[in-house]
């Protein structure tokens, strides 16, 4: 049988591949120091010596761009890697036995999920405080809902399974069966949702970072880059658009990927 | 009749636990607010006067009572920071988010619609790739990156308006909506691609049914057969993800009020956020929940209201 195309998972794998590998480029190489300062050099524009020319500090946009994408892609790996083994931990656990804390705990979540993840960022900072730790860990236990929810559908639909009401009557234990049965079929569910998760978690990231409640300076974070930006969109709009593309990029690149990965699960 | 009422029942339930979480969650911080209000310096005696002015020696279960039976009665609290009730702080700033709102609302609907239907029903494969294509890259823009891009490019460059130069609905009302027209479109652009998207795969599904081609095979033309039934089965999901976007947009309208410099509710919250002035934190907070549990209510309805199967089930 001929493979079904499928551009959106090729587009999507090139331009994430391409996203973390300048990322990743960023971490150990850059051609400027990201946070030096260079009052001779304040707003050069893009040029063969500085490629997206310089910021009000006379800063190498460039580097900063690096740096701040692996920045995004750290915070948003910690945040979906924090939401993605809860949220399965208490999805599969609430599938799997059901029950009255199944029942509130699927409310919990559908109440959460309503919620846009920036308002309650917003809250979580205005009452721990504002740093990367703060929104890694705001972000993180946001994001367990939508996984638990998604998790515990699978786990309920696999728990009526014959495969494993016949492991149940074989005398296999709870754990066992939720690890060695019921974990690998999460798989086909997990891996589309950590992509789509990731790239929400880019975003709400760059947003956070752009009111100012992020990561904070001097470290650069494409959001804050963005933020700072605008106040010389009329003399160096180039700062702007290279953050804001970067954001972007980012994206794209896990919005694609995610879609085409969902794509070959339904194909 | 017996299902509105119960989904009623849960609207309530729900927005009375939010309501307690978000009080709980704002009264058990450290920070006590007398000893911010005085400074470090205070003396003990100050602190505890100022306490049993704002009424913080009373026990917590009281005071979250008394809280949302003044919120209720639209007694919103009081700033720490100015000392001056928060729905005074509000009154203004309201009108120009909702304005905000309603503005990206309509745009979104008349902007999706349309394209929705040229994407799904234009059979060429050229035009279905590039269609795609561009409503994925549209998707991926931040809305906040928008805004700026349209202060660039029609704002500096071109001159359609000056970035910064908000003009309050009181003073001119026609004059404010044309400056709200811009941040309007920046957050309508990426959501309407997004309804865009769900329709485009929505009338493609309904285009391969069975009652399509009976429609064709008796001679109907296929601009009645689209606009008459398919639109009508295609536009359910559509409408659904449309309602909730009027909760999507407020956030976003946070946003978008720092690109524009618009006084709106956002500027508010994230500079009470940023003082910790949390009595104006909480009551915006429980506002915008509020709305978001309201609107997630109604789309709930008209999705029953809109297809009988949801109704019966």
């Amino acid at each position: 049988m001929k493979k079904k195309r499928n551009p959106m998972l090729l587009f999507g794998g090139a331009i994430s591949l391409l996203t973390v590998g300048a990322a990743l480029l960023g971490a150990f190489w850059t051609p400027y120091n990201p946070t030096a300062v260079s009052a001779a050099e304040k707003f050069c524009p893009p040029s063969l010596v500085h490629l997206l020319g310089t910021d009000n500090f006379g800063r190498d946009v460039f580097s900063r761009v690096l740096q701040g994408m692996g920045a995004s892609l750290l915070i948003a790996a910690c945040v979906v890697a924090i939401g993605c083994l809860l949220g399965a931990a208490i999805g599969c656990l609430c599938g799997y036995f059901g029950g009255p804390a199944d029942f509130l705990l699927t409310r919990l979540c559908d109440v959460v999920t309503a919620f846009p993840s920036v308002l309650l960022a917003l809250v979580v900072v205005s009452l721990a405080g504002r740093g990367t730790v703060q929104i890694v860990l705001a972000l993180g236990v946001l994001f367990i809902p939508s996984f638990a929810r998604l998790v515990r559908g699978e786990a309920a639909r696999c728990r009526d399974a014959s495969y494993i009401q016949s492991a149940r009557l074989m005398g296999v234990s709870h754990g066992r069966i939720l690890l060695a049965h019921i974990l690998p079929n999460l798989k086909g569910v997990l891996v589309p949702a950590i992509v789509i998760g990731f790239n929400n978690a880019i975003l709400s990231e760059a947003s956070m970072s752009f009111l100012g409640l992020g990561v904070q300076p001097p470290f650069p974070s494409l959001g804050s880059m963005l933020s700072d930006s605008q106040t010389y969109l009329q003399l160096a709009p180039w700062y702007a658009f290279s953050a804001g593309a970067a954001i972007a990029l980012l994206i794209l690149g896990f919005s694609l990927l995610g879609e085409g990965l969902q794509r070959r699960r339904r194909a | 009749m017996k299902t509105l009422f119960s989904k009623c029942a849960a609207l309530i339930i729900t927005l009375f636990l939010v309501s307690a979480l978000a009080f709980f969650a704002f009264a058990l911080i450290p920070a006590d607010p007398a000893t911010t209000m005085l400074g470090s310096e205070a003396t003990p005696e100050a602190v505890a006067a100022l306490r049993a002015q704002l009424g913080l020696d009373r026990p917590l279960p009281v005071r979250y009572f008394e809280w949302l039976t003044g919120f209720l009665r639209g007694d919103l609290g009081e700033s720490y920071l100015y000392r001056m009730e928060v729905g005074q702080m509000l009154s203004g700033k309201l009108a120009v988010s909702a304005l905000l709102t309603m503005l990206s609302f309509l745009l979104t609907v008349a902007l999706s619609i349309p394209l929705g239907v040229l994407a799904g029903s234009v059979r060429n494969r050229y035009f279905d790739a590039a269609a795609v294509g561009l409503n994925q890259l549209v998707m991926s823009v931040p809305p906040f990156f928008l805004g700026i891009l349209a202060c660039y490019g029609l704002g500096i460059v071109l001159k359609w308006f000056t970035p910064g130069a908000y003009v309050s609905p009181e003073k001119d009302f026609w004059g404010c909506v044309r400056y709200l027209i811009f941040p309007a479109l920046s957050i309508a652009i990426p959501r309407s691609a997004m309804a865009v998207k769900l329709l485009r795969s929505a009338i493609r599904d309904q285009l391969g049914q069975d009652y399509v081609r009976t429609a064709r095979s008796r001679g109907a033309s296929e601009t009645s057969i689209l606009l008459r039934q398919v639109l009508r089965n295609a536009l359910l999901p559509v409408i659904t993800f449309l309602a909730v976007s009027l909760a999507e947009i407020m956030t976003m309208s946070i946003l978008i009020e720092q690109v524009f410099s618009i006084p709106g509710v956002g500027q508010l919250l994230l500079s009470s956020v940023s003082n910790r002035d949390y009595p104006v934190v909480l009551a915006i907070v429980m506002l915008l929940a509020a709305w978001i549990v309201t609107i997630h209510f109604l789309a709930d309805l008209l999705t029953r209201l809109a297809d009988p199967r949801v109704r019966l089930g």
